[in-house]
């Protein structure tokens, strides 16, 4: 049962949170001992412990309002959608140790040299265009997906040109972007200038950092290429660089957060993502390797923060991103973001923050299925097929949806972070989510009071060693 | 020999349940949790409460042991700790500074920026907030234009009918066509306008009626009837502009046996006292009023009156609130084109108490947003508030 619980901090402060009231609330020991029916308490606080009894502070908390979603949500959400990502092609010419399509993987679609049918993509394109709306206020997202999508470079300026044709006539901002290895940038750079294409480089740090990500025919460390590629955007397009141009790093056994950080950061003045090994859909057999590879990102951080000349962007920790959910999400706060929620009335959520289909994007893949992205993989997401048509069975979305709430919302429940949990069900680990009638749920995630406890701790304690980051995370992150 | 009990630093913070107003002279503390309020304008008091909303201080600060001992500041700590609306912690109880997550008010700025960044980002569901449609008919409401307007609406809202439904050309048609939504369906209009639904139509339909004075007690009586051989919700709104009209109202509704009703005050230009009298609000109405922390942010980002509503005229002009410019018309725009532009540039949804004489008080906050009265009379503060 959810209830309002006691933590401490590393300062040794006391504070109480109340879940129902989304009410973090510093209190005084004395508090905590009446709170936990001490002996010799301050009668103080045991009438105010009476007093915040009496308003409901330590009431069962009410159940959430689990909701489903109906049809026209699904195809409101595709006359919204704001993102279409095109699997180019599943080829690519890096054969990079972890990559998600490799050794390390199950549950993806073999991978056979294929590139997506471009008449299937146009008409997709033209019944998305279809349904929207015109406006000069609509921006639409337009993403290249890989394989490495430049091993298809053909099929992206063929997409360019039908977008810049459809465009005008809705008025639209189009925004194209790009995740590439950046080994075939010399032969494109010229069209992504043109096109103001948002490029995503995968870089890993330094030659020794990137060396999993080598090219599939001579097994030669891609880094030379990659970086001699980057360096001639940088020299030759300065402006597009600076403003377009960002990396994407893979942290692995054999780099670091730091290593990253620097070597990108001192290199191209850039801050980059840092990703962990992707945790889902590993190969049984594949484990032991996995593991050995793997790097955790909070530790990694917490021990380049440790060195007093780290470069790292406070804005850019871990626990500044969990603070500011928890303003966010988990604080009176709340409703910063949430204006709707003010509005009288019953307030629904659905369980977890599984993408809904079509509400930030739609992927075609090279085999004309619609899936939800391109990190999930499209046995577990496909949400329609195209050919000379477009096939969306909403009724059918709309079920299999209501299933899997229907079969978590009891787990979700009992989670303390049940209101906002980042959790995309088909990311989760060691589930089959067309079996969840039959098998109990599993979430990785699950926070009991324990684990919240021990979240809010650290995030307080952050908080208290950076006070003023409550006003800027505020400010700067949920306002502006 | 001093003890350590009397050199002791502490740590003050007020509970983030405590609604905090800081004005040049004063501040008030609301205590959401009981309506318990503190007002004090001693200076030592305000310039506490003015350090502890800095930023870096994060909702505590140090009170030293020669602050703590001064009259004015101990007695307001006693009062606060008195009423649960804030504490002290001697600093040796912890190694260091706590925080205390204030409710973060300091909003008004930013509302539009916030309102469309966080409801009106591409990708977001923007009809699903829609609540509440009025469709004002005439003799010149086309239906055939009305209907595919009507479709492309969710499915969810309220919709209102203002007017003498009889006076519109195939109205039936209209009624069959509302017959089959599930929305709530409200028609509001004279006594003299109402007409008989069921049998055909009722499917979640109501009826309010309004009454002007002076009263036709004929029409009245017969409208009666015929809403008395249906079984519709009904409501009686009685437009009054003065006691008189109050005091036959409640005449009317005992005579009548009228079970739901509302009194709506008329401005009619001439009876502004009528309004003093009865409608402007004093400053302990304003502070009787039970106010949560949702409200407090509610008042500060929203017109609750107009917000996710629109109206709908015989024309087909399309408005948030038919006090300010028409949005577009349901013949050339699209209700997400209506909604984007009221979000962009509109003067309704977002109209809030942040102008002056409201933007210095201290209340500024406590009072609803702006109504329809406040743009007809013409000013903003209709309370006797004076600062």
């Amino acid at each position: 049962m959810i209830q309002t619980l006691i933590h401490t901090s590393e300062h040794d402060n006391s504070y109480m949170y109340n879940p129902q009231f989304r009410l973090s609330m510093l209190i005084h020991p004395e508090f905590k001992k009446a709170y936990e029916k001490s002996t010799n308490v301050n009668p103080y606080y045991l009438k105010k412990y009476t007093y915040l009894k009496n308003h409901g502070f330590f009431s069962k908390q009410k159940p959430i309002n689990f909701g489903t979603i109906d049809e026209s949500i699904v195809k409101n959400n595709i006359t919204q959608t704001p993102q279409i990502v095109f699997e180019t092609t599943d080829f690519c010419n890096l054969d990079c140790s972890y990559c998600s399509f490799g050794d390390f993987y199950e549950g993806f679609d073999v991978r056979n040299q294929k590139n997506i049918n471009i008449d299937h993509a146009i008409t997709l394109l033209k019944y998305i265009f279809e349904c929207k709306h015109k406006s000069k206020k609509n921006k639409l997202y337009i993403s290249f997906h890989g394989g490495e999508p430049l091993f298809n470079g053909n099929f992206i300026k063929q997409i360019v040109d039908i977008v810049n044709q459809l465009k005008s006539e809705k008025e639209m901002e189009i925004v194209y972007n790009m995740t590439t290895n950046a080994t075939l940038l010399h032969k494109y750079i010229h069209f992504l200038v043109e096109n103001k294409f948002q490029l995503l480089i995968s870089l890993d740090g330094n030659e020794s950092n990137h060396s999993y990500r080598f090219f599939r025919g001579n097994k030669e460390n891609s880094f030379r290429k990659v970086i001699e590629n980057i360096d001639m955007v940088q020299r030759d397009y300065p402006e597009y660089f600076a403003e377009y141009v960002n990396f994407n790093a893979v942290l692995h056994n054999r780099n670091s957060v730091k290593d990253i950080y620097e070597f990108i950061y001192s290199r191209y003045h850039k801050i980059p993502r840092i990703a962990e090994l992707a945790p889902n859909d590993v190969v049984p057999d594949k484990e032991v390797l996995y593991q050995r590879m793997y790097h955790n990102k909070r530790r990694s951080e917490a021990e380049y923060l440790i060195e007093e000349s780290n470069q790292l962007p406070h804005e850019e920790l871990l626990l500044y991103t969990e603070l500011a959910n928890l303003l966010k999400y988990y604080s009176i706060n709340y409703y910063i973001s949430s204006i709707t929620d003010l509005f009288p009335g019953e307030k629904k959520y659905v369980p977890s923050n599984t993408c809904l289909p079509f509400g930030k994007k739609v992927m075609l893949t090279r085999n004309n299925k619609l899936t939800l992205c391109e990190k999930v993989s499209c046995y577990k997401s496909s949400i329609g097929d195209v050919d000379e048509n477009i096939k969306i069975d909403i009724p059918e979305i709309t079920r299999q949806y209501n299933f899997y709430y229907e079969h978590v919302k009891e787990k979700c429940q009992h989670c303390y972070v049940n209101r906002f949990c980042g959790i995309c069900l088909f990311l989760l680990k060691n589930n089959i989510l067309d079996k969840l009638d039959m098998e109990e749920f599993f979430c990785e995630e699950f926070h009991d009071s324990d684990a919240f406890q021990n979240k809010l701790y650290r995030i307080i304690s952050f908080l208290e060693k950076y006070p003023k980051d409550y006003s800027s995370v505020i400010e700067n992150v949920i306002i502006i | 020999m001093i003890s350590k009990k009397n050199l002791t630093n502490y740590w003050f913070t007020i509970e983030p349940y405590v609604y905090i107003c800081i004005t040049d002279n004063c501040i008030l503390l609301y205590n959401t949790l009981d309506g318990v309020f503190i007002e004090s304008d001693k200076i030592k008091v305000i310039e506490l409460l003015r350090e502890i909303v800095q930023e870096e201080n994060c909702g505590v600060v140090l009170l030293t042991n020669e602050q703590f001992k001064q009259k004015e500041i101990n007695d307001f700590i006693r009062e606060l700790r008195g009423k649960y609306m804030g504490d002290v912690i001697d600093v040796d109880l912890s190694k260091g500074k706590p925080v205390q997550l204030l409710p973060f008010f300091n909003l008004s700025g930013d509302i539009r920026a916030l309102c469309k960044k966080h409801n009106f980002a591409s990708g977001k569901k923007i009809l699903e907030f829609l609540s509440e449609i009025s469709i004002y008919v005439d003799h010149s409401t086309n239906i055939t234009n009305l209907i595919p307007f009507l479709q492309s609406l969710p499915g969810n809202l309220t919709i209102n009918v203002v007017g003498n439904l009889e006076n519109v050309v195939d109205y039936v048609e209209l009624l069959s066509f509302l017959d089959q939504l599930p929305s709530s369906k409200n028609l509001i209009c004279p006594c003299t306008n109402v007409i008989s639904l069921q049998p055909t139509f009722e499917n979640n339909f109501s009826y309010s009626v309004l009454v002007h004075f002076p009263v036709d007690m004929l029409q009245l009586g017969h409208s009666r009837q015929l809403l008395l051989n249906q079984t519709l919700p009904i409501e009686y709104v009685f437009e009054v502009s003065s006691l008189d009209d109050c005091q036959q109202a409640k005449q009317l509704v005992e005579q009548f046996g009228i079970e739901k009703y509302q009194l709506k005050p008329i401005y009619t230009g001439d009876n502004i006292d009528f309004f003093e009298e009865n409608v402007f609000l004093t400053k302990e109405d304003i502070l009787s009023t039970s106010m949560s922390i949702e409200d407090f942010f509610a008042n500060q980002a929203m017109n609750i009156y107009d917000f996710w509503k629109v109206n709908v005229m015989p024309n087909g002009d399309i408005y948030a609130n038919v006090n300010h410019l028409a949005l577009g018309n349901i013949c050339t725009h699209s209700i997400h084109e209506i909604i984007y532009k009221e979000v962009e540039e509109g003067k309704s949804w977002l109209r809030i108490r942040n102008q002056a004489p409201c933007s210095t008080c201290i209340y500024q906050w406590f009072c609803p947003p702006p109504s329809d009265y406040e743009i007809i009379i013409g000013r903003l503060d209709l309370c006797h508030v004076k600062q």
